[in-house]
């Protein structure tokens, strides 16, 4: 059943976790994670050299807040009957979600050479478009062009 | 009685920035706790290197961005004009985790300072692994935080 934003038949006495709830805080979570490990970049680029052992924690935290953010919001356009995944709104996020995780990507894989000896600081250029990619599809979620 | 909640316009900018800053915060106490976990291990320049970074990272980053989500929470709080006398569950959570949060944030810079001080003279250890657990312990409250304001419990 798809469900309206907040929609619950009637107030019980024991309300179980809803579907929304629970994916709304997923996806959110996952966000948060994302942003951190953008944090985490910028401090190896900014930082001592010592800080590309953060890296063992950012790579795998990159990739899977990435899986995560896109799977639990494509999951809540599902859920929420108001959201269309082809909504222009969800279509930029998409398209900003893979500009970020392009450039993304590009910062895991450089600081991961790095951290090995091979090759030099991924660029300034793909920290600032990451992170705003990041911050633009934080202004697509709340706003809502469209929608 | 199925009813819909839409968010008026008048609410994103404030939530924007409450959001931002609360990513912004939650960034800044993981770097700033990763970069102090990596200064245990560290020894002499480096340490105190690590260190450094750990404390400007509280300083410039960590409490600036604390501001901003506290502004943040306040102003979309007042959007939403919920009575102070019947406030809701989720509210009273944000305010708790904030607060102590905010606390525990300055406390935790005050001691990285003390302790990069105390390097130098070849102490200040202790301090700055204080500051590392208050700074990880202010990210998990900050988790509930945000189980509260997405779940939004009665």
């Amino acid at each position: 059943m798809r469900r309206t934003i907040r929609g619950r038949a009637r107030p019980r006495p024991y309300d179980p976790p809803r579907m929304y709830d629970t994916l709304l805080f997923l996806h959110v979570l996952s966000a948060f994670v994302l942003v951190t490990t953008l944090g985490l970049y910028w401090a190896m680029y900014a930082g001592p050299d010592v800080l590309l052992r953060l890296n063992a924690v950012a790579f795998p935290l990159w990739a899977l807040a990435g899986v995560s953010v896109l799977v639990f919001g494509i999951w809540l356009s599902f859920d929420v009957s108001v959201y269309e995944p082809w909504d222009g709104w969800i279509v930029a996020a998409i398209i900003l979600w893979l500009i970020s995780g392009a450039f993304g990507s590009q910062l895991a894989q450089g600081y991961k050479r790095m951290a090995g000896g091979i090759g030099g600081r991924p660029t300034l250029s793909a920290h600032v478009v990451a992170s705003a990619a990041v911050i633009l599809l934080l202004i697509d979620m709340i706003w809502k062009p469209g929608a | 009685m199925t009813f819909l909640l839409i968010r008026a316009d008048s609410w994103n900018l404030p939530l924007f920035v409450h959001v931002a800053g609360a990513m912004a915060v939650t960034a800044a106490l993981i770097v700033a706790a990763g970069s102090l976990v990596l200064a245990w291990r560290a020894t002499g320049e480096e340490r105190a290197a690590i260190t450094r970074f750990g404390f400007r990272t509280l300083l410039y980053a960590g409490i600036p961005s604390y501001f901003v989500m506290r502004i943040g929470a306040e102003w979309i709080l007042s959007k939403e004009n919920i009575p102070s006398d019947n406030e809701p569950g989720w509210v009273g959570t944000g305010y708790a985790t904030a607060d102590l949060g905010g606390i525990l944030i300055l406390v935790a810079a005050i001691l990285t300072g003390l302790g990069m001080r105390r390097l130098r003279a070849g102490s200040g250890g202790g301090m700055a692994k204080a500051a590392t657990v208050l700074a990880t312990l202010v990210v998990a409250l900050y988790a509930i935080a945000i189980w509260a304001m997405t779940t939004k419990p009665s």
